[in-house]
C-alpha cells in the first residue's frame, strides 16, 4: 500500500511558513470544510500548497452515521473540491453530527449495534459510489457509550470497513482517550483492526481532567500516545502518519520537530521488525 | 432504524435543550457519571459555536467585550441552531438576530463583518482593466452591459459601525470618531485576494444596482440624466465605468442583452 510518509494538518497560520520555508513535511491534511467556499484566499492557498505537497482531504461534516438523508449538496461540493485538489484520499469520521437538518458541529458517537452497522455501511457505499473512490473512516474519541451497544467499538469499526469496503484512518490518540474514558485496553483495540484496512494514522494531544480525558488537539502528543503509536507501527507497519493540532498552534518548526519523533519511532519499529 | 433515530433525536435534544431522556441510555462506567459525560458534549457545543462567532466577528467581540459577547452568542446559538455543513456559515443570521433585538449599531457591525467575510471567500473572477473598452466601437456603447465580479457586494451600513470596525481592527482607540449614525452605501470587493471597500454616493449606488441588474450603458445614461442633467449624464456614466474598471470590480463587458446578473444586496 502506498504511503505518503509523515504529514501535518494544514492550518492557515502556517501558510506563509510553508511557502517561504518548504518545511520537511511529506504531505498535508486539509480540513475539507475549510475549503468548501466559492473562491478567494482559502482555495488559492490550498492550491499553492498542493503544487509542492500531496494533500489529503479530511472532513468533519459528512455525518455518515446520521439517520437524516445523506446531504447531497455537501457531497456535490465535496466531489467538486476533490476534482479541483486531486487529493491522495478523502477521509471523514465514523460518527454523526446532527439530525433534522441540524449540525451540532461535533463528532457524536454511535451505538455499536447491528442496526447502526448496516445503516452506516450502506451510506458509506453510497458515498463511495458517488465520489468514485474508496474513503477512509476515522474512529472518534468519545465520552459516552450507549446501553444499546451490542459489540465493542473496534468490532463495529471493523465490521463497517469490511461490509462497506472502505479504509480506516486510525486515530491513535482517540483510541487512547476513549480507552481511559470507557476503561478498555487500548492495545486490544488496535490488535482487533484489520491491517489491510488501516491506511492512515492520526496523532494529537489531549487533556487529562482527573476522571476523564478530553480530545483537545491543543498540546503535544503525550508519552502514552507515543507508546501506543509504537504498538500501531508494530502491528500495521509503514502507514502514512500525521499530527493534528487545532488549538494553541505553535510555530511550524515545532510541529516539524514533533513529527521527527513519529519518524524515529516508526524507523525503530520497522528496523526491529525487518 | 427506529432505535438509532430515536437515540440520535434524544442526544440532540440533550445537547440543544438539556432534555434528560438520553441519560438513561448512557452506560455507567468508570469515572464520570452519565450526566457528566453528556455535559461534555453540551458544553462543547456552546463553546465551539461561540468560538466560531468570535472568529467571524472580531470587531463585534472587541466592541461588546468578551463577557457580553458570550451572553449574546449563547442567545444566538439557542435561537439559531446551525444548519450548515461548515461552521464558517454559522454567523449568517447574526446581524438580523441583533437587529430584531433593537441593537442597530451592533447589527450593522455584524452585517459589515459578515459582508467582508463573504467577499473574502466569494467566487473567483479575473477582473478586466480599462483597455477592455477598446474592443467596442462608439455604436456599441448604448447596448454595452457590465458584468461585475461575482464576489463584489453593495451593502448599507451605518458609518459609525464601519468606524468602530476600523478602530477595533487597528487595535487602537485613537482613530477619529465618526459619530454619524446615518446609513451609508458601501461597495465591497476583492483586489487580488485582499478585501477592499469604499463608500458610494447616491448616483453611483443607483447606477451600480441598475448595471448589476442588466441595464445597458445607454440606460445608465438615461437614468443618470434625471439626477445630474442630460448633458452631464454620459460623461458621468463613463466616469463611473472607468472607476469600476480601475478598481478591479468588472469581470467583463459585453453587448449581449441576456448577461447573467448577480444578486442585489440590500
Amino acid at each position: 500500500m502506498n504511503t505518503l510518509g509523515f504529514g501535518l494538518g494544514l492550518r492557515p497560520v502556517h501558510y506563509d511558513a510553508i511557502r517561504q520555508g518548504r518545511p520537511r513535511v511529506d504531505w498535508f491534511e486539509a480540513i475539507t470544510e475549510n475549503y468548501l467556499v466559492p473562491g478567494g484566499a482559502p482555495l488559492h492557498n490550498l492550491e499553492v500548497v498542493r503544487q509542492d505537497y500531496p494533500i489529503a482531504l479530511h472532513g468533519v461534516s459528512l455525518s455518515i452515521g446520521s439517520t437524516d438523508p445523506v446531504d447531497e449538496a455537501y457531497l456535490r461540493d465535496l466531489r467538486q473540491l476533490v476534482s479541483r485538489v486531486e487529493p491522495a484520499w478523502v477521509s471523514d469520521h465514523l460518527c454523526w453530527t446532527g439530525v433534522n437538518g441540524c449540525n451540532l458541529h461535533d463528532l457524536l458517537p454511535l451505538p455499536y449495534t447491528e442496526e447502526a452497522l448496516r445503516h452506516v455501511a450502506g451510506r458509506v457505499s453510497r458515498v463511495q459510489d458517488f465520489l468514485g473512490r474508496r474513503i477512509l473512516l476515522e474512529n472518534v474519541s468519545s465520552y459516552v457509550e450507549f446501553t444499546a451497544s451490542e459489540m465493542p467499538e473496534w468490532e463495529f469499526l471493523r465490521g463497517i470497513a469490511e461490509l462497506a469496503d472502505c479504509d480506516l484512518l486510525l486515530d491513535v490518540n482517540n483510541v487512547y482517550v476513549s480507552s481511559v474514558n470507557h476503561g478498555f485496553e487500548a492495545r486490544a483495540y488496535l490488535d482487533a483492526l484489520p491491517c489491510h484496512r488501516v491506511r492512515q494514522i492520526h496523532l494529537a494531544g489531549h487533556e487529562h481532567n482527573g476522571n476523564h480525558v478530553v480530545d483537545t488537539h491543543d498540546a503535544p502528543v503525550s508519552e502514552a500516545v507515543w507508546e501506543l503509536y509504537r504498538h500501531a507501527v508494530q502491528r500495521f507497519g509503514n502507514v502514512t502518519t500525521m499530527i493534528e493540532r487545532d488549538d494553541n498552534i505553535p510555530d511550524l518548526a515545532d510541529l516539524v520537530a514533533e513529527l521527527d519523533i513519529a519518524r524515529a519511532i516508526s524507523r525503530e519499529e520497522l528496523q526491529a521488525a525487518a | 432504524m427506529t432505535n438509532l433515530r430515536g437515540l440520535q433525536l434524544a442526544m440532540q435534544e440533550h445537547v440543544l435543550h438539556g432534555d434528560p431522556a438520553i441519560v438513561a441510555g448512557v452506560r455507567q462506567a468508570c469515572g464520570l457519571d452519565a450526566s457528566g459525560r453528556l455535559a461534555i458534549y453540551a458544553n462543547a457545543y456552546t463553546l465551539r459555536l461561540t468560538e466560531a462567532l468570535c472568529e467571524s466577528f472580531p470587531a463585534l467581540l472587541h466592541v461588546m467585550g468578551r463577557s457580553p459577547f458570550a451572553v449574546m452568542a449563547h442567545a444566538y446559538v439557542t435561537a439559531r441552531p446551525s444548519r450548515h455543513a461548515s461552521i464558517r456559515w454559522f454567523g449568517e443570521h447574526l446581524a438580523d438576530h441583533l437587529q430584531a433585538r433593537g441593537s442597530d449599531f451592533l447589527a450593522d457591525i455584524a452585517r459589515w463583518e459578515w459582508t467582508l467575510g463573504t467577499v473574502f471567500d466569494g467566487p473567483d473572477a479575473e477582473p478586466v482593466g480599462l483597455d477592455a473598452v477598446n474592443a467596442y466601437t462608439a455604436g456599441d456603447w448604448p447596448v454595452l452591459c457590465i458584468v461585475f465580479c461575482p464576489s463584489l457586494q453593495r451593502v448599507a451600513v451605518r458609518a459609525d459601525a464601519v468606524q468602530a470596525w476600523r478602530t477595533a481592527m487597528s487595535g487602537t482607540n485613537d482613530s477619529p470618531v465618526d459619530t454619524r449614525n446615518a446609513t451609508v452605501e458601501w461597495l465591497v470587493w476583492r483586489r487580488d485576494l485582499a478585501t477592499t471597500f469604499r463608500s458610494l454616493l447616491p448616483d453611483e449606488s443607483w447606477a451600480f444596482d441598475a448595471a448589476r441588474h442588466g441595464a445597458t450603458f445607454g440606460e445608465l445614461c438615461e437614468g443618470l440624466a434625471a439626477r445630474v442633467g442630460e448633458e452631464s449624464a454620459p460623461a458621468h456614466a463613463a466616469s463611473l465605468l472607468k472607476q469600476w474598471l480601475t478598481d478591479g470590480c468588472v469581470a467583463a463587458l459585453a453587448c449581449e442583452p441576456d448577461l447573467p446578473t448577480g444578486p442585489l444586496a440590500d
